[in-house]
């Protein structure tokens, strides 16, 4: 298995032609701007066909290979031939006659997370969730009490109540006297949404600047 | 057999993992660590080719019955096979300097490039988005607009109180609100689990019913 080796002169020769590669795909996905064309759509399908397979590619290197070559021919462990054999039976999907085969595996590991979820790994995590929501209400700091971590502290605890009442399905709070927890409810995840909209306005601008960054300095050297 | 053999496998996986996790009986702590969460991460690994095969099997579809813009199929399974047998059968797989020629030049630039393209939309998403037409969506507009102009330097340099204020909207509101559905969701989680694990909720075994 040690696999085929291209010769190092192929893959060196190769190395002039990346960055053009990387214009050619930039320039082609971003032609998308002006209006759907076929150099557009030759990237696209060209991005999903890579990604699936490189997918494909490194669960084989990561985890089918070292499992075969290791557990099972190295060290013996042929029991793993059955979840092998299991997960090969979701293979059975595409084919009409013969699809409930594959609910064995999609059993097995539907239980398997459903149990996973109900143990402490996962009760933990809520639990310090929760205890990290009850902050102290009163902030004593070495000059005193600190009126801004505590208001901060009250707030931060009324706004996690507000949000979860928001989504409190058990009772009737959207008529009567309880509606207008839905009201501020709405208005404060109203202000993180917007907070995250410019975080995210934030990251996209400078996923823009690291392409132009790339066409700038590595293809026309202007810096 | 096709209904009630996957439910008590389901069962028994969900229940070895809750014991294993309660309680301290050796053989099945044991059986738990060797075998349970090996055979997942083994069998979970076996059938990762399920979508990719499906995609493949898609556009081999689109090609024979000649869809529109079917010629596009061509390219795919052309990068999917190369990708692929590269991929699989060079030495080295995902580390081989030839499968990273390609790797880094065209998934990462493509990945890059697609992701970027959404930065143009901005435009209009804001124009679409930041219109004070209630109370909630001033608020909206608002909070955006001081987190955007927060978190650049020229936003300091015109109010010093500018990424204070950011600061605040991310740490104190944003992180709250993202607390309150994070319970909600693990709660809603638990819930389901059991619902999965005592046979309630069967929508995953509806696989040719």
């Amino acid at each position: 298995m040690q696999g085929v080796n291209v010769p190092a002169g192929i893959t060196a020769s190769l190395q002039p032609f990346g960055i053009y590669l990387g214009v050619i795909v930039t320039f082609g996905v971003w032609s998308m701007l002006y209006r759907e064309n076929p150099f557009y759509r030759i990237c696209e399908f060209a991005y999903v066909g890579s990604a699936s397979a490189h997918g494909l590619v490194t669960t084989f290197a990561n985890t089918i290979k070292p499992g075969v070559l290791t557990n099972i021919i190295q060290n013996g462990n042929y029991w793993e031939i059955i979840p092998i054999c299991l997960g090969c039976l979701i293979y059975f999907q595409p084919f009409r006659t013969k699809m409930w085969i594959a609910r064995y595996p999609m059993a097995y590991w539907v239980g398997y997370n459903a149990g996973y979820a109900l143990t402490m790994r996962t009760a933990m995590p809520l639990l310090t969730q929760i205890r990290q929501t009850m902050l102290p209400v009163i902030v004593r700091t070495a000059n005193g009490i600190s009126l801004v971590d505590s208001i901060n502290n009250i707030l931060f605890s009324l706004f996690v109540l507000f949000t979860m009442s928001y989504f409190l399905f058990s009772m009737n709070v959207y008529t009567g006297r309880y509606s207008f927890l839905l009201r501020v409810a709405r208005v404060i995840m109203m202000v993180a949404f917007g907070a995250g909209f410019g975080t995210g306005v934030g990251t996209r601008i400078s996923l823009l600047i690291g392409r132009l960054d790339f066409l700038f300095s590595e293809w026309l050297t202007l810096y | 057999m096709r209904r009630t053999v996957p439910l008590i496998l389901s069962f028994t996986a969900g229940i070895l993992m809750i014991l294993d996790s309660y309680f301290k009986i050796p053989i099945i702590n044991n059986f738990a660590t060797d075998y349970l969460m090996r055979s997942i991460s083994v069998s979970v690994a076996w059938a990762a080719g399920l979508g990719s095969l499906n995609l493949i099997r898609l556009h081999i579809r689109h090609i024979s019955s000649k869809r529109q813009n079917y010629q596009f199929s061509y390219v795919l399974i052309g990068v999917w096979l190369f990708m692929l047998t590269c991929g699989i059968f060079l030495q080295g797989n995902t580390a081989n300097p030839f499968y990273q020629f390609f790797y880094s030049n065209i998934q990462v630039n493509l990945s890059a490039a697609v992701y970027s393209l959404a930065s143009f939309y901005l435009a209009s998403s804001c124009y679409r988005a930041f219109r004070a037409r209630s109370v909630e969506s001033t608020v909206l507009l608002v909070s955006a607009a001081i987190v955007m102009i927060g978190s650049v330097p020229v936003g300091a340099a015109i109010w010093s109180g500018f990424p204070a204020i950011q600061g605040w909207l991310l740490k104190i509101v944003n992180d709250s609100v993202i607390r309150g559905w994070s319970i909600g969701l693990t709660l809603g989680g638990l819930s389901q689990s059991v619902r999965n694990l005592v046979g309630i909720e069967r929508g995953h075994l509806q696989a040719g019913e």
